[in-house]
């Protein structure tokens, strides 16, 4: 009931005087109820680029790599150390060092050490995997020898900065040379049909970290085998990851021509015969010549056009048939996820095969097509080609 | 464009558009979207949960069939007036169940929203600082007035679409066919499970009984376009996020947090911050509406009573939510079936059911009434 | 005016002389000069400084001097004079005190007669004002140069020039009890609501000042107050742009002494319209719309976001820049949200000190802002880099839509408080709140965020985008076609 003893103005006064008592009192205990700590400003924080995960005499070795930012403004990057039962427990031991609270980047690289990833990275994904702090889309690498020196690599008497190892990684797999994976491909992979999975290998070359490959993982995220160059490629083709990248191939016994794959897509097709899949595995792709190396006085006709595809799609057959070998006959290990895609494709025939398939997956039948589709010849300055 | 300023009984006006409130429901609804997790789908694959989100489609249609019978034989009269009209002083249990229904609503999403900020944003938040606030600037929304409610409704549902076509922009290139498997591998059950789940949660769905008869425009049309907007966004979202990241959101609480983490359109590194944008403008739309629809219950239970049951409403909704987050039997009594299904299908079912059988009883009356009299 | 100046005036001249010369009890500023007209006894009065002497000389002493006539009635000595006599085109007969004060504070002379009750007031206003210029707030590159000035005659004239239609009409009124200020009320008849105007009318009418001296005396009653943080009457010193508002069906009130005019209603999205909109091809003009609603966020909320993000959220930051404000925040002794409003409060008092400062001192005191904020604050590391140019771009930012600089003002200040005790959410909770205001008021009847929201496809064609003259030309849309609005046409142009 409005009090109409007084007029409007009167009870208006009133009432804004109740509402900005009201917002006092919420002003007040607003500043009261944080039940917090103070906001932590930014250079009481540790800026992590990188982790590093290692193994050694039953203790897990955490290496962070993180941006020490001093008082007179500038920063580098050093590397902390410490050791505990447990990845967390070694994580946050650094904080004792450092005093500061941990901040991980966006663009932040995980390095698995040999012995970790010897040790079994299922132990060690949960950690990443519950921490709302690290990234999904953090880069996995598993290493040579120990994490800690890859993330201490120096270069120019500077610490390498963990970002740029990602981004190596990255420019890698657009390359078609490395297999990029991330946390989320990590669990897809380890927790799908085929439970194993695969990650980027990385080596010191002269005191450089490289990409050297792919590491291979079981069931257990145990590092199994480590996959070249070549077979990287044939690995990266089969799982449909190669979009573009290089290749050389030899023409003639003279002539050798470099040559760049785009627009690469593989398509997996799965059928039975007499209850074995069969998987039929069609990867094309376009392909364009960069450079070509033979005698200048020589000709190179129209048919070099044909040779040059099937040259590519050998050479690229055999990397795959490569990649199928290790992966599959030699090492029982469905990274190229083909279990996934008889279940996607034949549900009813993975049911009779999902439980014995990590032991039978070498009985399937695999076929591998490849289609090169040469687009143009290149550039001015090689031999022309009609 | 002109309209009639014809203030009904309960205090709204025929100055509303019928597809302000189908927005704003959207609005509210979309919260749904941001917020699912296997809890949502009972454990089974956020894949699965496409066909509990068409069931769930259909299941809204049918639940406000018996609404939609009793409003159109009563026009222009929302349930709490053709309860009064009906029940006479018996339609206090009535709103005493909208009421319940409202602050239990409130309560659920505020403490979905509580529990992500102190899981994912800021673990050693103060919760209580959080639903202060929250809950004060609700309250202050729903006292501005429904009309107010409403066009920020307009407003924010422009926010959510605009954030959820950026989400679908940046996931929809990383999307593999790959991480879909083939459908109805489950056992129907979890679908339905699933489906009820989310049906539970849908407490927009009251405002077509109380708002709609009030206002102008297409009513069943405009229904029929939000149900179906709703959930093609839905399947839209699961379709991406499932097609990115595949089994690897079935181990985070906010699957869709995570996905927009995951996303990147060169300019933004992440969309983490768009996500809870969105959550927070959907969240606070929904509680403003709450609200106002509850002090509009304790209208109508005592007519003196004009707005200041926000604020006490809004209070024990908040206490309610802190209950939830700090109490695991509470929580899993929100979280599951056994408290939002009942209360909805009470509400949003039984009720109009209810009155319907009351009205067409009266009307047979009438008949026999009218015969006798005539006889 | 108290009762004893309602009373009528008498026809002695000597009664009429002693009432204003006690009424002004001898202020040096009145000017009475007798003399005889044809044998009957006259007074001259006059306000020194308000009238014209040149005029007074040639179109009433002059032709008063020089007649001769057999006439002594001073009654009919008044009618020939103001007949055949006097050369002005202005006069009006006066028979009440009231009347006759408020026409001498408005420039007129008045001419009394022994013997004759009526007093002929003539217009000879004559006071000094500054000449139109340009205007100083609301620059356009390619419209008119013209602003109003303080003499409301002079700018009803301005506005009359550009609506050459008899249905434009000026509604004269009085307020202030001692200031007795005249104020117009400008609007189309057949366009703007009756009840608009009425509503205007009955507000201005119901306020009860002493003295008006500037528009922004009327503002706070024509407008929402209290707990709202957007004007909804808006002001501009463009003669074109108040015209443009009063062909929508808008009321423009001009105030004696102001060089501005208010307008009533006003809806939000008006922050963003200039007078160049509508001049520049369509789609330069949606860029510009399009910068100044990003502006406007910008002045709003950045600031909070930066102390936001960097206190509780930097993981939303990218690598390389939370690296460059880690390093700022090192140098530093203040925490990001102090750094924030320090420089905040700094930059405003130097923005007043800039409006205040007498213009020998502005170089000085430019160059010592200058080097005191952009150069010394920083070197001297009290204040880091980031936190400057966020404070710059904040600051730039706000005056892309000046109309909001007073709200956004404050409005940020309170972001930055919210965003350094609460974060993200915290800020979007603020952002909520700002919405919700800007969506629950009126102005007139008219909700304040329409066409927005309500939304009207209608209305939006000259809101973000501004849709062709061909189209703007085919209907001319009036406040009260506004989604939402509770105004009704006018009864004069149905």
């Amino acid at each position: 009931m409005r009090d109409r003893r007084f007029p409007k103005w009167q009870r208006d006064k009133r009432n804004s005087g109740k509402i900005a008592l009201f917002l006092a009192i919420t002003l007040v205990t607003g500043m009261f109820f944080t039940g917090c700590e103070m906001p932590v400003p930014l250079n009481q924080r540790l800026l992590i680029r990188g982790i590093g995960i290692d193994w050694e005499n039953g203790e897990y070795f955490a290496s962070l790599q993180a941006d020490q930012v001093s008082e007179n403004s500038q920063s580098m990057v050093v590397v902390y150390t410490s050791k505990g039962d447990s990845v967390l427990e070694a994580l946050r031991n650094v904080t004792k060092q450092d005093g500061k609270i941990p901040q991980y980047s966006h663009d932040l690289t995980v390095v698995f050490g040999e012995g970790a990833a010897k040790r079994g990275l299922n132990k060690m994904v949960d950690f990443f995997l519950r921490n709302p702090d690290i990234p999904s889309a953090s880069v996995i690498i598993v290493c040579e020898g120990r994490a800690q020196d890859i993330l201490s690599a120096e270069k120019d008497e500077q610490v390498i900065p963990a970002d740029m190892l990602g981004d190596a990684v990255k420019a890698g797999s657009y390359n078609g040379q490395t297999a990029a994976s991330d946390v989320a491909s990590l669990v897809n992979h380890l927790a799908g049909e085929g439970e194993s999975a695969f990650l980027p290998y990385m080596r010191l070359e002269d005191g450089i970290p490289t990409t050297a490959g792919t590491v291979l993982l079981d069931r257990y995220g145990i590092q199994v085998d480590i996959l070249d160059d070549s077979a990287t490629r044939g690995l990266l083709l089969l799982t449909n990851q190669l979009k573009n990248g290089y290749l050389t191939v030899w023409l003639d016994e003279d002539t050798k021509a470099s040559l760049e794959i785009s627009n690469g897509s593989t398509a997996v097709q799965v059928t039975e015969r007499e209850g074995i899949p069969l998987f039929t595995i069609t990867y094309s792709c376009s392909v364009n010549m960069t450079a070509l190396e033979g005698n200048f006085k020589d000709h190179y006709g129209r048919e070099y056009y044909d040779s040059i595809s099937k040259a590519t799609e050998g050479e690229l057959r055999m990397d795959a048939q490569t990649a199928l070998n290790r992966c599959i006959f030699e090492n029982k290990l469905d990274v190229l996820q083909m279990g996934r895609w008889m279940h996607k494709q034949m549900p009813s025939l993975w049911n009779s095969w999902k439980d014995r398939w990590h032991d039978a997956m070498d009985e399937a039948e695999y076929v591998i097509d490849v289609q090169a589709n040469m687009q143009r010849v290149g550039k001015e300055n090689t031999p022309s080609i009609e | 464009m002109k309209q009639v300023v014809n203030s009904g009984k309960d205090g709204t006006s025929k100055i509303l558009n019928s597809s302000q409130v189908y927005i704003t429901m959207f609005v509210s609804q979309a919260l749904l979207m941001l917020t699912m997790n296997t809890v949502y789908s009972n454990g089974a694959r956020m894949q699965d949960f496409l066909i509990s989100v068409g069931i769930a489609f259909v299941l809204n249609i049918l639940l406000l069939i018996p609404t939609a019978f009793l409003l159109h034989l009563h026009p222009g009269k929302s349930i709490l007036e053709i309860s009064r009209e009906l029940m006479g002083r018996w339609a206090v249990i009535v709103y005493g169940i909208y009421l319940l229904f409202y602050i239990t609503m409130a309560s659920y999403y505020l403490s979905f929203f509580e529990l992500f900020l102190a899981n994912v944003l800021d673990p050693k938040i103060s919760l209580l600082m959080v639903a202060t606030a929250v809950m004060g600037v609700s309250a202050y929304s729903a006292w501005r007035g429904l009309e107010a409610v409403v066009r920020v409704g307009e407003i924010v549902a422009v926010i959510l679409v605009l954030g959820f076509i950026f989400l679908l922009t940046a996931l929809f290139p990383k999307v593999e066919s790959i991480e879909f498997l083939p459908f109805f591998e489950n056992s129907f059950s979890s679908y339905m499970t699933g489906a009820l789940l989310l049906f539970s949660r849908s407490g927009a769905l009251s405002m077509v009984g109380i708002l709609i008869p009030h206002t102008r425009g297409r009513k069943v049309g405009g229904f029929l376009l939000f149900n179906l907007a709703f959930y093609v966004i839905f399947s839209l979202i699961l379709i991406v996020c499932v097609g990115t990241m595949g089994g690897y959101l079935d181990h985070w609480l906010f699957p869709v947090y995570s996905a927009s983490a995951f996303a990147q359109t060169g300019l933004l590194q992440s969309m983490d911050a768009l996500f809870v944008a969105m959550w927070i403008c959907g969240l606070m739309t929904k509680l403003s509406m709450d609200l106002s629809l509850s002090a509009l219950c304790c209208r109508h239970i005592s007519p003196r009573v004009k707005k200041w049951p926000i604020f006490p409403i809004a209070a024990v909704s908040g206490a309610i939510s802190l209950m939830i987050c700090n109490n695991q039997a509470v929580q899993s009594l929100f979280f599951s079936l056994q408290l939002l299904l009942p209360i909805l299908v009470l509400t949003l079912g039984v009720i109009p059911i209810v009155l319907l059988i009351l009205c067409l009883h009266r009307k047979k009356q009438e008949v026999k009434g009218g015969k006798a009299d005539a006889g | 005016m108290n009762e004893m100046e309602n009373r009528m005036t008498s026809a002695s001249l000597e009664e009429n002389v002693q009432y204003f010369t006690e009424t002004f009890d001898g202020s040096s500023d009145l000017v009475i000069r007798r003399m005889e007209i044809c044998g009957v006894p006259a007074a001259l009065i006059t306000m020194e400084g308000l009238i014209d002497k040149l005029t007074i000389a040639q179109t009433i002493l002059n032709p008063i001097l020089a007649f001769r006539s057999e006439v002594t009635d001073p009654v009919k000595l008044f009618d020939i004079l103001q007949r055949d006599v006097l050369a002005i085109s202005d006069f009006k007969t006066v028979t009440d005190y009231s009347t006759a004060l408020n026409l001498l504070f408005n420039g007129f002379a008045l001419l009394l007669l022994d013997g004759c009750i009526q007093i002929l007031a003539a217009g000879t206003q004559g006071f000094q004002f500054r000449s139109i210029s340009e205007p100083q707030n609301e620059t356009t590159q390619s419209g008119s140069r013209e602003s109003f000035v303080e003499p409301y005659l002079i700018n009803m004239g301005m506005i009359r020039r550009r609506i050459r239609d008899p249905r434009l009409k000026f509604e004269r009124l009085v307020v202030g009890k001692r200031s007795n200020t005249n104020i117009l009320l400008c609007y189309l008849r057949d366009v703007a609501s009756d009840e608009l105007v009425s509503s205007v009318r009955g507000k201005i009418k119901s306020m009860h000042l002493d003295t008006v001296l500037a528009s922004g005396y009327l503002a706070p009653f024509l407008q929402k107050s209290g707990g709202f943080f957007f004007r909804s009457a808006s002001r501009s010193e463009r003669p074109d742009t108040v015209c443009a508002k009063i062909g929508e069906g808008r009321v423009a009130i001009i105030v004696d002494g102001t060089p501005s005019a208010l307008i009533v209603p006003h809806l939000f999205v008006e922050n963003f319209q200039s007078f160049d909109d509508y001049i520049n091809r369509p789609f330069f003009a949606f860029f510009i719309r399009m910068l100044k609603y990003l502006a406007f966020f910008i002045a709003l909320f950045m600031p909070g976001f930066y102390v936001a993000t960097t206190a509780f959220h930097p993981e939303l930051l990218p690598q390389p820049l939370l690296l460059k404000i880690a390093q700022s925040e090192a140098t530093t002794p203040f925490p990001a949200m102090l750094e924030v409003l320090i420089i905040h409060i700094i930059y405003e008092i130097m923005r007043e000190a800039g409006l205040r400062v007498p213009r020998p001192l502005a170089q000085a005191v430019s160059i010592v802002s200058a080097l005191v904020i952009g150069d010394t604050a920083v070197s001297s590391g009290l204040i880091g880099a980031p936190t400057l140019m966020v404070v710059a771009i904040t600051a730039t930012a706000s005056y892309v839509t000046p109309s909001l600089y007073e709200p956004v003002a404050v409005i940020r200040l309170i972001m930055i408080f919210i965003g350094g005790w609460m974060g993200f959410w915290g800020l979007m909770l603020g952002v909520f709140v700002v919405l919700v205001n800007i969506c629950s008021e009126t102005s007139y009847g008219i909700p304040f965020s329409a066409p927005v929201s309500p939304f009207s496809r209608q209305g939006m064609r000259d809101v973000f985008w501004r849709a062709s003259w061909k189209k703007l030309g085919k209907r001319n849309m009036k406040v009260q076609d506004m989604p939402g609005s509770k105004l009704k046409d006018s009864s004069s142009g149905r």
